[in-house]
């Protein structure tokens, strides 16, 4: 009696114990394999070599014939996967399928795990994938590989070993798999966005070098078109200084003997800044040099540049302040293009030249130019700029203004013309005072020797 | 820069704010093209709340004084402040376009 209660008692357990003993074996086994699993999936980050280590880990582990990993494109909206073919499965092809199409579809549309016993007999079978895959599915799971509450595809794998079904431990075993091949799979991308976003940076770095060059190179060429910054003869001196904002502008300027006693200076800004600016400046320097000589007053040769850069389809200008002078004499003959007017700078103050004022050249081509005259007396200067100085910034918004430019150059009106245009340019960059210039500045003097 | 387009019969009122310059004149050219394409050829610049023309903002008025007649259309401008006056008179462009004090008569040059 006593016995066979303890027997009773004894074997019950006895058969726990095992039971126990079994269940820790399992659990320990699952664990290690978990583990084995984890340290896998961990070993790589590039697409192919970790793919295919999900896929291989997952069929060896589920002890399945294949597995599949498919992942969501999310620029195209739909899922893809990777299959290899030929006869040495040497050759991969990608296959497509919608979200919802397919039992993958389902899964990663629900977010939810399945196990089937026949695929074939599943409504949510999809025969225009299975044709394109070409291995005969019996039973299958499938799970969503989701990292941070985001589905980034499924996994799936078909056919146990030996003919058999998945079982829901196996259901399990694969959901605990798809947890590290989710972070695995976001580093994999991660990895690759910081790859495309290196290679951005290369190409725009490039792109933005290349550019870069050529605008210096741009800018060596305007510079080419520039007669130099000064010229002096007996009665003569002439300095001039040119200040891009850009590293290519459209102020410019221009000296050019026409013979022995007349030399024609001009200065200029072109309705723009950059690149265009800096095409339509070297065209209008080419013009200057072919229309100036020594037969044409200064009227004529500007109605003859006008009427060469003008187009009715265009609305690119440039205001120009345009001179023939008498070197002998110090007689001037000057036509205004709709420029800032002129300042003479004598021992007497500074005061500004009058002008008739006509139209910016390459506005119309009919535009007539008239011409006044004024003599330079001994010791006089007459001081040529564009806006970018009266117009120059400083940080409180205020500008420069054409009354300051008055004051700088009574300060120095008595100087040699380069004392006279530094004086300026060192004044406006002390009045700006590191506002950045948004305008060209250019300045040019010249004096009739006493 | 802010930019308001009022219709006034088969005329165009637009009213310019702010800095017509280098950076803000693209967006005027833009409407001034639209509004040609369109066959609009009659345009009247409010300038009373413009405070600062560039250049570049100098050469898309001259834009529009070319579109314009080309189609046998006109510009005219009012409300124009003396600092804008300066530099329309500097730069010649007074003689482009009729520079009127009111509305009424920038509207009666364009519908002569």
């Amino acid at each position: 009696m006593h016995t066979g209660i303890l027997t009773g008692v004894f074997g019950f357990t006895t058969a726990a114990l095992i039971a126990v003993l079994f269940l820790l074996w399992r659990e320990w086994r699952r664990t290690a394999t978990l583990q084995r699993v984890g340290l896998q999936l961990n070993s790589t980050i590039k697409r192919d070599e970790l793919l295919r280590i999900i896929m291989e880990t997952s069929a060896e582990t589920m002890r399945a014939e294949g597995s599949s990993v498919i992942l969501a494109d999310e620029e195209r909206g739909d899922l893809y996967f990777q299959v290899a073919t030929g006869e040495r499965n040497d050759e991969v092809r990608e296959i497509r399928l919608q979200k919802g199409e397919g039992i993958a579809g389902w899964v990663f549309e629900h977010g939810t795990s399945v196990r089937i016993a026949d695929a074939s007999r599943d409504p949510r079978w999809s025969n225009r994938v299975a044709n394109r895959v070409n291995i005969p599915t019996r039973s299958m799971l499938c799970v969503p590989v989701i990292s941070n509450g985001k589905t980034l595809g499924v996994l799936q794998v078909i056919n146990k070993k030996g003919g058999g079904r998945f079982s829901r431990r196996d259901l399990r075993l694969l959901e605990m798999i798809a947890s590290p091949a989710a972070v695995a799979l976001e580093n994999m991308h991660l990895y690759e966005a910081l790859i495309r976003t290196m290679e951005e940076v290369r190409v725009t770095t490039a792109a933005k070098e290349r550019m870069e060059s050529e605008l210096k190179i741009a800018q060596d060429i305007q510079r080419s078109w520039l007669p130099g910054d000064s010229l002096a003869t007996d009665r003569i001196e002439l300095h001039a200084e040119l200040v891009p904002a850009r590293v290519v502008g459209g102020d410019f300027y221009h000296f050019i003997r026409l013979d022995e006693h007349r030399l024609l200076f001009c200065l200029g800004d072109v309705s723009d800044k950059g690149m265009p600016a800096a095409l339509f400046m070297s065209g209008l320097m080419i013009w200057i040099q072919a229309k100036a000589g020594s037969d044409r007053p200064p009227s004529r040769i500007l109605s003859d540049i006008n009427a060469e850069i003008s187009r009715t389809d265009s609305a690119m200008f440039a205001t120009i302040f345009l001179a023939v002078i008498d070197i002998r004499t110090g007689t001037i003959r000057y036509v205004d293009g709709g420029h800032c007017p002129p300042l003479i700078a004598g021992p007497d103050g500074v005061r500004k030249l009058p002008t008739v004022k006509k139209l910016p050249i390459g506005v119309f081509e009919d535009e007539v130019y008239e011409e006044m005259e004024y003599a330079l007396k001994p010791g006089e200067s007459i001081v040529l700029y564009t806006d970018g100085i009266t117009e120059a910034e400083n940080g409180r918004g205020e500008w420069y203004t054409a009354d300051r430019l008055i004051g700088t150059v009574e300060s120095v009106r008595t100087g040699t013309p380069a004392d006279v245009a530094r004086r300026v340019l060192e004044d406006v960059f002390a009045f700006a005072s590191g506002h950045p210039q948004s305008d060209d500045i250019a300045v040019m003097v010249l004096k009739f020797r006493d | 820069m802010n930019l308001t387009v009022m219709p006034h019969g088969d005329i165009r009122i637009i009213r310019i704010e702010g800095r017509l310059d280098g950076i803000t004149s693209p967006q005027l050219e833009q409407e001034i093209l639209r509004l040609c394409e369109e066959g609009c050829h009659r345009l009247a610049f409010e300038m009373d709340a413009l405070e600062y023309v560039s250049s570049a903002g100098l050469r898309v008025l001259l834009l529009a004084v070319k579109k314009t007649r080309a189609a046998g259309g006109r510009v005219a401008l009012y409300g124009v402040g003396s600092a804008i006056r300066e530099v329309l008179e500097i730069s010649g462009f007074l003689s482009l376009f009729p520079v009127l004090a009111t509305k009424e008569e920038a509207i009666d040059s364009l519908t002569q």
